[in-house]
């Protein structure tokens, strides 16, 4: 089954926009458990951030990395991630939807399937990594203004490879059946290699980072350009981004045409 | 008293069961200690490489890694019950077991420790596969090491029988250490997580309060590093705290055992696990009086 829509750009962020404010607001609702969410993913990632200061005090340098790349590392790929997974929460959860055919109630509104169920629902915890992000950056990241456009930029195309990877290991479940675990365990494995230096790893597996398991473009790249921002690298970063993306949005659609309904047309209050 | 005993090893058998029934699924979610004991190995193994040293707070490489792959086996293992039991006050679930003859949180423990039971054991296997197949298996070094000891008593070379013995002997008390260690570890884990879970009866939302107590468990208990490893203030701050016990302590004597030491931690667990035990008692009577049954 394929139903495809398009909206243009224009309306396609008009849509982003809409579902945001809706999804913020109902996350308002229930202030107390959304600020427990936010803080408590902000400790998370900070106590990460304490592992790394023990290491790094003890360990200098480690084939070129300081604690100030590590630092960065982490504020770009958190603030990606808490950007994409809060505006498109359903991400990492597509193959379930897939797989409960509840991608139903998507497929019967009038806007692109992928873009609409991503945004239906969103992920309250990413914000608090975006927040701290954002402030590992404002503390450590000697921030000028060119710098932080700079930042803005990688962070968000990095994010954007994190998501259309995300989305293609979740639209697995359309070619091979039940794949839930193993999505789930791959978005596991891109996020955790995604927040380690990639000059620790060698051989096949390096080879894998930059092809099958694009962890190179969601964060290796982005802290490079960050580090000596040029045109070329700010380009490549862009042009693989955008090429992740497509290649999602492509395999979502082929997807599609296998999908079996799951008798549950109707309309989300 | 054995027949009390016996409804909760019902329920650990009914969970254990539960769990071996979906084993694919446990298996498949090994993946990510897989990955986790991977990425370990290509840090440490640069780590080693870049200083050049053999030994780094008292361990060798082969030593890191194994100790990783106790931390996280024993982590990895334990289910999240914070978030179960915090549903189930939330929920309402939590009143039905109030009448039913056993007590709710024996029950919840069986149906812990039946859980943790097959996911350790594949945790430890899939991670152990990895840290063996890229650093060698440790009882070839424990073997070694009781033979250059039984080569000194003897003051023979070849005194490979005397070795075989001790080798033996070595390997038996490093493997019921860290058995009992680890167990007094899961129970002291699964004690804290429940008074944490049980909160629920007094604050609207304790994600925040769960993620923080883990992971400060995860940092301060050695999950990552050894303690030896941390800068002194902080070691002596990890010292005085219980997550050692869950983590490091077991982790430890599992790769470099040493009778005094595994008397430390047994000694410190026990004590820990009579403090946590007695607020997990108060917790749970505290919160119980505030249950409202409204029929249904």
């Amino acid at each position: 089954m394929e139903v495809r829509r398009r909206g243009g750009l224009r309306g396609t962020f008009g849509l982003i926009s809409a579902y945001a404010k809706l999804n913020l607001s109902m996350a308002l609702e229930y202030r107390v458990s959304f600020a427990s969410q936010v803080i408590g993913m902000f400790i998370n990632d900070g106590l990460w951030l304490v592992f790394w200061a023990l290491y790094f005090t003890r360990f200098p340098v480690v084939k070129g990395w300081q604690q100030q790349d590590i630092f960065m590392l982490w504020a770009v790929l958190t603030l990606g991630y808490g950007v994409m997974m809060g505006l498109f929460g359903n991400a990492s959860r597509l193959s379930f939807l897939i797989l409960q055919g509840q991608l139903d109630y998507y497929l019967v509104l009038p806007k692109d399937a992928l873009i609409h169920s991503l945004l239906g629902r969103m992920y309250f915890t990413a914000w608090g990594d975006g927040l701290f992000g954002l402030v590992v950056f404002a503390l450590f990241g000697h921030p000028t203004p060119l710098r932080v456009v700079v930042y803005l930029a990688v962070s968000l195309l990095g994010g954007l490879a994190l998501i259309s990877t995300v989305i293609i290991v979740n639209s697995l479940t359309f070619f091979l059946g039940s794949t839930q675990v193993l999505s789930g365990q791959l978005y596991n494995t891109v996020i955790h290699f995604a927040t380690y230096p990639m000059d620790i790893f060698q051989g096949v597996v390096k080879v894998l980072l930059y092809t099958a398991i694009p962890v190179f473009f969601v964060s290796a790249l982005p802290v490079a350009v960050l580090r000596q921002p040029t045109w070329p690298a700010l380009g490549l970063l862009a042009a693989s981004s955008f090429a992740l993306a497509t290649l999602a949005y492509a395999m979502f659609h082929r997807g599609l045409r296998r999908y079996e309904s799951g008798n549950l047309v109707n309309l989300q209050s | 008293m054995l027949r009390r005993a016996g409804k909760y090893t019902g329920v650990f058998r009914i969970t254990l069961m539960n769990n071996l029934a979906y084993i694919q699924d446990v298996a498949l979610n090994s993946i990510f200690m897989l990955v986790v004991i991977f990425v370990f190995v290509a840090l440490w193994k640069t780590t080693y490489s870049v200083t050049g040293e053999q030994s780094l707070g008292g361990f060798t490489l082969q030593q890191t890694i194994w100790y990783l792959v106790m931390t996280e086996t024993i982590t990895m293992s334990s289910p999240r019950i914070t978030t179960r039991i915090d549903a189930e006050v939330k929920g309402g679930d939590l009143a039905y077991s109030l009448n039913r003859p056993y007590s709710y949180v024996g029950f919840q423990y069986a149906s812990f420790m039946g859980e943790a039971a097959v996911r350790f054991f594949i945790n430890l296997a899939v991670g152990g596969l990895v840290a063996g197949l890229s650093v060698g298996f440790p009882a070839g070094g424990a073997l070694e090491a009781a033979q250059a000891t039984a080569s000194r008593v003897t003051g023979a070379t070849g005194a490979v029988g005397v070795a075989g013995v001790a080798g033996t002997a070595h390997l038996l008390a490093v493997v019921s250490a860290s058995a009992l260690t680890i167990l007094m570890a899961m129970a002291l884990y699964f004690t804290s997580m429940m008074a944490l879970g049980l909160l629920a009866f007094w604050v609207e939302d304790a994600t925040a309060l769960f993620l923080v107590y883990e992971r400060s468990m995860w940092i301060l208990g050695g999950l990552l590093l050894p303690l030896s490893l941390f800068p002194a203030a902080i070691r002596r701050v990890a010292e005085v705290l219980p997550f050692r016990f869950i983590i490091n302590g077991p982790a430890q004597l599992a790769v470099k055992y040493a009778a005094g030491d595994f008397w430390r931690v047994l000694a410190g667990q026990a004590t820990w696990l009579a403090v946590t035990v007695v607020v997990l008692a108060l917790v749970y009577r505290a919160g119980v009086k505030r249950v409202n049954i409204n029929g249904g």
